[in-house]
């Protein structure tokens, strides 16, 4: 690869590689209350990615997401206290059973659209949440109601996925969220993702070209309920307890959802700039504020929300790249110019 | 794009409004001679008069918003104002006259929420020992965390039994667990019974006393419904209504209609305040009257909030399980002094929460001056030998929610919490169980009249102390 080529793989990314830089190496250096702003962000970047991928992709509003975060969490939670199995193990079979009771959701819900399709997933967050707080035990699986699931300590083993340091969650989520990404620039630029694009764009002429609608909706739904199953396993490793008020929420369901539409839905990065605006924003309301002008923090966070969908509302991955761009050409075209004399 | 200008112009006036409001620390109040700080300090609220003083940090986490706001403000109020009464009167003596920072976060309701505060309490305000988190489903995995920064941690307000049955040696409650809440409610309803003997003759020949529960489906109502079902099967008692409701309701029609037909002899409900507030207006409205009345296990019906939404006449003759000895400001003159001082500052007397998160601050106050250090080691040691009794209270106000002491047990369990059964008569809040906590001169009125047409009209507002008579 010769200089020129360099020069060109860089191109318009310096600023993306040094953002991924920092997300990599700078949690290494800064205080643990730091590195737990960190391992939000990249949480919240995984659930918002898996979302966009049937969301962002597709084009329908789903405001149920954390449906599929719940469903992983219990189940690898289950098989590791009922079961004693590995939740390294346990993560894929819940991902694996997500997947399966995604697609079966997707059945009945694809057949609906644009708010009929956003309300349909509204309820079944709601009717998934009160039925796990109000039944101790379905088919013999002891779920314990509204009590919830209490992970005990296993004294930090890694084979429990229970770590001394905060770092070691974190890379977890490095590794999580890098396959979310890589899968969903795979999708993006495959046939999937070309029919998905043409769904959202115009569904009736996508299925008059021969593309089959639900189908690949359902894949699509597949994927995101598989990869949003391993974020509920980290949730539950990560938090050491799943109540089905928080998981099940509507709250946890629309954070998702705002943070891929604020980041830029249907973008391969646009969920993880998303998370890397409003969690650190949030974090430092709440802690800043959240003690002593209680609510303020939510007000400001609305604010700001309200701001970036008036003056983004394709969100900010677009604008936030151009303007990158626009500078690293300022800065570095002193240096293009040096190259092309020295080549004259 | 005219609109389009006015609309970006509104934004920056409401960004640059907040910003400007959110500078100025309003809600805690310093001691006396300390200097308010900017907003960037405003959670650490107390500061020193030099550098040479020593500080001790306390670390809070109260559901500041969401559904158990209004009482999670209330903690907090008692909290600062322990807090405040300390640094005006010297500091920690063991440490010099080491003053105390609060620094106060927010649940937000949510566990995890809960759970990631306390991790920066440990991690980046490195406090000295955290108090909280009311919520159960908030406190227990939140109190996880400080057992595992080994953190003295104070649970105050969360009621679930196993938040101090897991063995863990640095978690600590001073309240009462959901099976002592029960414990008292059962033994109220027997009192009452032994206070009309008519009635009980009457339930007797009736078959038996029978009961509905009606609850959040959550941990908190569902546990503290699950230990009275388990209490009354024991008694023979018959459960007619199992009820489990989610929270957010706007109408609960559907739940009194059921009662209705029901007719249990006992109504035993579980809500935070909102829930709380239709629930006993819905009961009202269907004119519902279980003749050994309406019990609830505290929650909203705690809650100053819950007095100011609902008439007199929708919680007239109701029994409410307080956490805290309602006798208390009638009793003991410095009790009745900090009401006094919590109705000029926050605009209410004492509540049971207000009580439970100034007892509960002295607490933490209280093994930082026996342990003489911050060394958490050390704190954690004095809570385990920590030993107050209510009468060695005059000089200290360590105990305001009226426990006759607080000892610690293996668990990390304070046995001798408890609260007061009460029960509103004309609008006033009549104590009658435990004895101790009876005020003078009453007694529970058993049968519960069916007086819908009159009932409140002469009710004195909420607050009013009773007629000693």
């Amino acid at each position: 690869m010769n200089t020129k080529e360099h020069s060109n793989f860089f191109q318009g990314k310096v600023f993306a590689i040094l953002g991924l830089l920092i997300l990599l190496i700078v949690p290494n250096f800064v205080d643990t209350n730091v590195q737990i702003v960190f391992i939000l962000i990249l949480f919240y970047a995984l659930c918002a990615s898996c979302w966009n991928i049937v969301c962002g992709f597709v084009g329908e509003l789903s405001l149920g997401h954390a449906v599929f975060l719940g469903v992983g969490a219990y189940i690898s939670s289950l098989l590791l206290m009922d079961c004693s199995l590995s939740p390294w193990i346990g993560m894929f079979i819940a991902a694996a059973i997500t997947a399966v009771f995604g697609v079966i959701v997707g059945l009945p819900c694809f057949r609906l659209h644009g708010p009929y399709f956003a309300l349909t997933t509204i309820a079944l967050g709601e009717l998934i949440r009160i039925f796990v707080e109000n039944n101790e035990t379905v088919f013999g699986i002891n779920l314990r109601g509204a009590m919830g699931l209490v992970l005990k300590q296993s004294g930090n083993q890694f084979i429990a996925f229970e770590f001394a340091n905060k770092i070691t969650y974190y890379y977890v989520l490095v590794a999580l969220v890098a396959v979310t990404i890589l899968v969903t620039w795979l999708i993006k630029n495959s046939k999937l993702g070309f029919y998905l694009t043409a769904i959202k764009s115009d569904p009736d002429a996508a299925e008059s070209l021969g593309i089959k609608l639900t189908k690949y909706k359902l894949i699509a739904m597949g994927i995101s309920c598989f990869l949003i199953s391993f974020a509920g396993t980290f949730y539950a490793q990560y938090f050491r307890y799943v109540g089905p008020s928080r998981i099940f929420s509507h709250d946890m369901s629309v954070q998702i959802a705002l943070i891929a539409l604020v980041g830029g839905q249907g973008t391969v990065f646009g969920p993880l700039m998303g998370a890397c605006l409003l969690v650190p924003i949030t974090e430092f309301l709440s802690e800043e504020f959240g003690g002593t002008l209680p609510g303020l923090h939510l007000f400001i966070y609305g604010i700001v929300m309200i701001l970036v969908v008036l003056y983004m509302p394709r969100g900010i991955f677009h604008p936030v790249t151009k303007l990158f761009k626009s500078i690293e050409a300022k800065l570095f075209s002193f240096g293009k110019k040096s190259v092309q004399k020295g080549e004259k | 794009m005219q609109t389009r200008k006015h609309l970006r112009l509104l934004t920056l006036v409401i960004v640059v409004l907040m910003a400007a409001t959110g500078c100025v620390p309003q809600t805690v109040a310093p001691a006396a001679t300390e200097a308010p700080t900017q907003a960037a300090a405003a959670t650490e609220t107390t500061t020193t008069d030099s550098a040479d003083v020593p500080v001790v940090k306390i670390g809070f986490v109260w559901p500041l918003t969401g559904n158990s706001a209004t009482i999670g403000q209330q903690h907090s109020d008692g909290a600062l104002m322990a807090i405040e009464e300390i640094n005006a009167n010297g500091g920690i003596k063991s440490m010099g006259g080491a003053k105390i920072e609060a620094v106060v976060y927010d649940s937000e309701t949510s566990p995890d929420v809960g759970s990631s505060r306390v991790e920066t309490l440990c991690t980046k305000d490195n406090v000295d020992i955290i108090v909280g988190c009311y919520n159960s489903a908030v406190t227990f995995p939140a109190s996880e965390v400080a057992q595992r920064y080994s953190t003295p941690f104070i649970s105050m307000g969360g009621v679930k039994n196993e938040i101090t049955e897991r063995g863990y040696e640095w978690v600590f409650r001073v309240n009462n667990k959901a099976s002592y809440d029960v414990a008292e409610m059962l033994k109220g309803v027997d009192l009452c019974l032994q206070a009309s003997p008519d009635t009980a003759a009457a339930v007797e020949a009736d078959g038996g006393l029978t009961y509905a529960l009606v609850y959040e489906s959550t941990d908190w109502g569902s546990d503290n419904a699950r230990i009275w079902k388990e209490e009354a099967d024991k008694r023979g008692w018959t459960c007619v209504l199992d009820e489990p409701v989610t929270s957010g309701q706007s109408d609960m029609s559907a739940q009194a209609i059921k009662i209705k037909k029901a007719n249990p002899d006992v109504i035993n409900f579980s809500f935070y305040t909102n829930d709380a507030i239709v629930f006993t207006k819905a009961l009202f409205a269907n004119k519902i009257n279980p003749r050994l009345g309406v019990w609830s296990v505290g929650g909203g019906s705690q809650d100053a909030a819950f007095y100011k939404a609902c008439s007199p006449a929708e919680y007239e003759y109701s029994f409410v399980q307080e956490d805290w000895n309602v006798s208390m400001p009638y009793l003991y003159d410095w009790a009745a002094k900090i009401s006094e001082d919590c109705y000029a500052k926050n605009g209410y007397y004492i509540t049971s929460f207000f009580a439970q998160g100034w007892t509960a601050a002295k607490v933490a106050i209280a093994a930082i001056e026996a342990a003489g250090t911050n060394d958490k080691e050390a704190i954690r040691q004095a809570l385990v030998n920590l030993d107050v009794k209510l009468e060695d209270c005059a000089d200290s106000h360590i105990i305001l929610t009226g426990y006759p002491e607080i000892k610690f047990d293996q668990d990390g369990q304070n046995t001798f919490s408890s609260g007061t059964i009460i029960q509103y008569q004309n609008g006033v809040q009549i104590g009658f169980s435990p004895l101790s906590a009876a005020t003078p001169g009453y007694s529970p009125i058993i049968p519960i009249p069916d007086d819908f047409a009159t009932r409140g009209s002469t009710s004195k507002p909420w607050g009013t102390a009773p007629e000693v008579k």
